[in-house]
């Protein structure tokens, strides 16, 4: 395992400045996440590594499968264990290894430093309490307010993510709201504590177009007020392309590459990424028909020991089945993990 | 004497049936085919379960002994020799004596005629009309479904042991003969017991009705009589097999209560019930007179309660690993 | 809330009528004669029949009598049994014992059903689970007079712990093993449904979001699981009441416990049609009464099943 060298992973901004020391929020080092089920533990994320700044959008873009909510979980300590559990890496969180804390101070971080925002919100919302009672409930438990002074922050909570008539809708639950506003409810309840580190878990899948750009553009402006590092975990392209500052492109558990947002759509130096890009229908050549990458992603038991992505890339070589293909940077931070990472660039 | 199992089966009854995600031609032919998938599917899971097994070879046994009752036990069961009144288990007698010298064993033999009679007879009633008048409230809707949907709500309002008791305790006197006894007493029990199994089925209809492979199957032009028989019943079946193999238990138990109340069949007629009644003023001197119908009791619901457990176990694919 | 309160209501009222038509027709309008029998071996006198006839009200037409009886149970004028006693005055005396004996069997089956159940559900397919499950499976087949007689004869012929039959005054010490054998008859349901939940709330997105609010797992659990479990098992614990009330005619008959349950059984012992009648619909009556307050606090817990 080669860790080294996955510690320069720079941003968009101004690298090396003095102030970015301050603006650092989370790093994660080559993580790693294993599920322990009857036999072998089986791999579902390895190696993975980034960082998040105040006020940067990371994107963590991948098919289902890819193992991008599972690394969201781990950095939120609320992976399904057993049978899931980290099994190697770091995570740091404004200097603290988030890995070496105790459950308590843990438990402390979730919600009041790093908060998420959940796929499904009607299922991830508790049936049988009003979303008032939800909300409450934090700034009760966690801050210690009293029952009206906490729905009070409620109401106010409810009416920064635009619902109409919040002090009236404490009262309901959650299955009397629509899918956008009970996402929003999910956001309001993510943001109560004023966390420093969102992490969105495909926020707007189940929802309609006009509604995923609102509560997108929420979501943006939330995150330029109150200067909160945002982790989007997500599988749309075209989210990504608007909104992320900097993209994570997972494949089979692995980071392939990572970049600034706009060199992944301009200057992509991955197969997969390339593959990705050319898959996406455009008006352009509608009588080309669809373009589909060949083959399926690997079952997670079966991942061979080189790269995952080369049994179905049009650049693989025998030697990318044999040993994981090492991470180049092939411009200042973007790093992609592919032999021919120079080549494909050049290439465009 | 209860209803135990209701709750559990109805709601997985309506989690079985998963109306959501799109559907295609080809999964439309599939689900055609799954109603055979799922019983050989069943089949392979039951035939491996030693607890499915037993409980069958129980059942099988207990039948066999219901017709046969001689292949079992040689002797009259109601002849006694007073000389071994409330002796215990022996060579002579495996279970021992009763009070009147009667061979214990014989008699518990005998009695598995009475329990299995009712349980099967009871089964049978509140299944067919179960599912005749669940699907006639699901299929017309409207008044029809209102007006049975309340009668049973009337009827399940009515504690069924209770309601039992009213009607034998009217119905049936001293001098009223055992067959009647009989046939009252299922005729009761069929009236009280087929609400729970018309509303199981009522609610797959209704959830299965609307299931997308089912209006994709009526789209695609499947005749409305290929939908009923391959889509919708089968998806009725399961819950109701179960269900009925569960309460086959409970209607057994529910006779040899009302034998017990003295309310059930009465001599020379033999049932477990009764013997246990007629077993409890020696219970202090001779406890082996109503310990062995008891025994006999317990494991005959036993075999039944677990069968329908496995059974359950086998037909919901969400339990399958 | 009150839209659905007003309209549980309204279902109530059809099933409770027809719920106490039933019960009482199934006394007086079968045909058959309700005094046959009350004579020994010999047929009673046509003039004893025709005596009774009229003191009952027979004579009338059906609807009428039916009237008649709502009228008396409303007015608590419950007539008297066959051999002279007040209805009421009976019931008065015996409705106390039953009271106590229900109240320590329901507070026994919550108390056990919720601890196996419940953590049986936490680790399930456990070895504890597994042995829980078929233990409850076999507890489930015993009829409750098997029970009772096993209960009787062990604690009390063979150890000597309690009096194998309760005394008159019925001393709540003696209650408890009457009070265990009827909440065994009903504990495997209870048990299970809350199990189930249980195990399918350990798998809920919910669950998930309220670690990720940073709560302890005490909270996780015991609030936010918890709240889900309760509405499932409340509306079996209601179902359940049935069995309770079947079970304690047994039950009393077989401990000699003069209360409701042993009123029914010696009436019908008896013969005295009216007293099994009066007392069984009363009986129904309460369990509809509370099966209607379990839909409601039900529809309070899981605001999902009013619908409204």
């Amino acid at each position: 395992m080669q860790t080294e060298k996955n510690t320069a992973v720079t941003g968009t901004c101004a690298a090396g400045s003095t102030q970015t020391v301050d603006r650092d929020l989370l790093s994660v080092r080559s993580l790693g996440i294993q599920i322990r089920s009857a036999g072998e533990p089986i791999d579902i994320v390895r190696d993975v590594s980034f960082d998040v700044r105040r006020g940067e959008t990371v994107a963590i873009l991948g098919e289902s499968g890819s193992g991008k909510t599972m690394t969201g979980h781990a950095i939120m300590g609320i992976l399904d264990t057993p049978p899931a559990y980290v099994s190697a890496g770091s995570i740091t969180f404004q200097g603290r290894d988030l890995l070496a804390l105790p459950d308590r101070e843990r438990r402390e971080v979730c919600g009041r430093n790093i908060g998420m925002v959940f796929q499904d919100s009607l299922s991830a919302l508790n049936p049988v309490f009003s979303v008032g009672f939800q909300i409450a409930e934090l700034f009760r438990k966690r801050l210690g307010l009293g029952r009206k002074e906490a729905n009070t922050k409620a109401a106010q909570l409810l009416d920064l993510v635009e619902i109409p008539n919040a002090g009236q809708r404490l009262k309901d639950f959650p299955h009397q709201f629509s899918g956008g506003m009970r996402q929003r409810v999910m956001i309001a309840m993510a943001i109560a504590l004023e966390p420093e580190l969102l992490i969105a878990d495909e926020p707007t899948t189940a929802l309609d177009v006009t509604i995923q750009a609102q509560i997108m553009d929420m979501l943006a402006r939330l995150c330029v007020e109150r200067e909160m590092g945002l982790i989007l975990i997500t599988h749309d392209l075209g989210m990504v392309s608007e909104f992320a500052d900097r993209i994570i492109l997972m494949y089979a558990g692995r980071v392939v590459e990572s970049s600034p947002a706009a060199a992944l759509f301009t200057a992509s130096a991955h197969p997969y990424s390339r593959a990705l890009l050319e898959s996406v229908p455009k008006l352009a050549d509608q009588h080309t028909g669809l373009k589909v990458i060949p083959g399926s992603p690997p079952d997670p038991r079966d991942v061979g020991p080189g790269c995952s992505f080369a049994p179905r890339c049009s650049h693989a070589v025998p030697v990318c089945l044999t040993g994981v293909p090492p991470t180049l940077e092939v411009a200042p931070g973007h790093l992609s993990a592919c032999l021919f990472a120079e080549e494909i660039i050049r290439h465009v | 004497m209860t209803d135990p199992v209701i709750v559990e089966v109805v709601a997985e009854a309506e989690k079985s049936v998963d109306p959501h995600g799109p559907v295609s031609r080809a999964e439309a032919e599939a689900a055609d085919d799954r109603s055979h998938g799922v019983w050989i599917d069943a089949w392979r899971t039951l035939r491996r379960k030693p607890m499915f097994l037993i409980s069958v070879g129980v059942i099988f046994a207990l039948a066999l002994m219901a017709v046969f009752p001689g292949w079992f036990a040689s002797g009259d069961p109601n002849k006694g020799v007073l000389a071994n009144s409330l002796d215990g288990p022996s060579a002579g007698g495996w279970f021992g004596f009763d009070v009147n010298g009667r061979n214990v064993y014989t008699r518990v033999v005998y009695g598995a005629r009475a329990s299995l009679t009712v349980g099967f007879a009871c089964t049978v009633g509140t299944t067919l009309i179960g599912i005749l008048l669940g699907a006639t409230a699901a299929y017309s809707g409207g008044f029809i479904d209102t007006l049975i949907s309340r009668i049973a709500d009337m009827l399940l309002g009515i504690p069924f042991a209770l309601a039992a008791i009213i009607v034998l305790s009217t119905l049936t006197t001293f001098q009223t003969p055992n067959w009647q006894v009989e046939i009252i007493l299922i005729l009761t029990i069929v009236i009280f017991g087929w609400p729970s199994i018309a509303r199981v089925l009522r609610a797959t209809v209704l959830t299965t009705r609307n299931a997308d492979y089912v209006v994709a199957g009526q789209a695609l032009g499947l005749s409305g009589t290929r939908v009923l028989f391959r889509h919708i019943l089968p998806n009725a079946v399961s819950p109701i097999l179960v269900l009925s193999t569960m309460r086959v238990g409970g209607y057994i138990a529910t006779e040899a209560s009302l034998s017990y109340l003295g309310l059930g069949l009465r001599p020379p007629a033999v049932s477990w019930g009764q013997m246990v009644s007629d077993g409890q003023a020696y219970l202090r001197t001779a406890f082996h007179v109503l310990l062995f119908p008891s025994i006999f009791l317990a494991i005959t619901i036993l075999a039944f309660v677990l069968a329908g457990e496995a059974l359950r176990e086998a037909l919901n694919p969400a339990k399958r690993k | 809330m009150l839209k659905f309160t007003g309209r549980r209501l309204l279902q109530f009222i059809p099933v409770l009528i027809g719920a106490t038509i039933i019960c009482w027709g199934l006394v007086w309008a079968l045909p058959g004669d309700p005094f046959r029998g009350r004579c020994g071996q010999v047929a009673c006198s046509a003039q004893y029949i025709q005596t009774m006839t009229q003191k009952y009200g027979l004579d009338k037409p059906l609807p009428v009598q039916y009237m008649v009886f709502l009228k008396n149970m409303f007015t608590g004028n419950l007539g008297q049994t066959f051999s002279g006693l007040e209805i009421s005055d009976v019931i008065a005396r015996a409705l106390p014992v039953t009271a106590r004996l229900a109240l320590i069997s329901i507070v026994m089956q919550i108390v056990l059903s919720a601890a196996i159940g419940i953590y049986s559900g936490l680790r399930a397919n456990g070895a504890f689970d597994v042995t829980a499950l078929f233990g409850s499976l076999i507890l489930f087949s015993l009829p409750i007079f098997v029970v009772a007689f096993i209960g009787q004869y062990v604690l009390g012929v063979q150890l000597g712990w309690v009096k194998p039959t309760v005394s008159t005054e019925a001393p709540t010490s003696e209650l408890i093993l009457p009070a265990a054998v009827l909440a065994i008859g009903t504990l495997a349901t209870l048990m299970r449904i809350l199990r189930a939940s249980v195990e399918e709330g350990l798998n809920a997105d919910y669950l998930r979001t309220a670690r990720a609010k940073g709560f302890k797992e005490s909270r996780v659990i015991g609030v936010h699981l918890m709240r889900n479990v309760m509405a499932p098992a409340l509306n079996v614990l209601g179902l359940e009441f049935a069995a309770l009330l079947g079970g304690t005619v047994i039950v009393e008959g077989i401990f000699n416990i003069k209360g409701i349950g042993g009123l029914i059984y010696r009436a019908i012992q008896d013969r005295e049609q009216l007293t099994v009648s009066t007392v069984v619909t009363l009986v129904i009556v309460f369990y509809l009464v509370i099966n209607l307050l379990v839909d409601i606090a039900c529809a309070q817990l899981d605001p999902r099943s009013r619908n409204d």
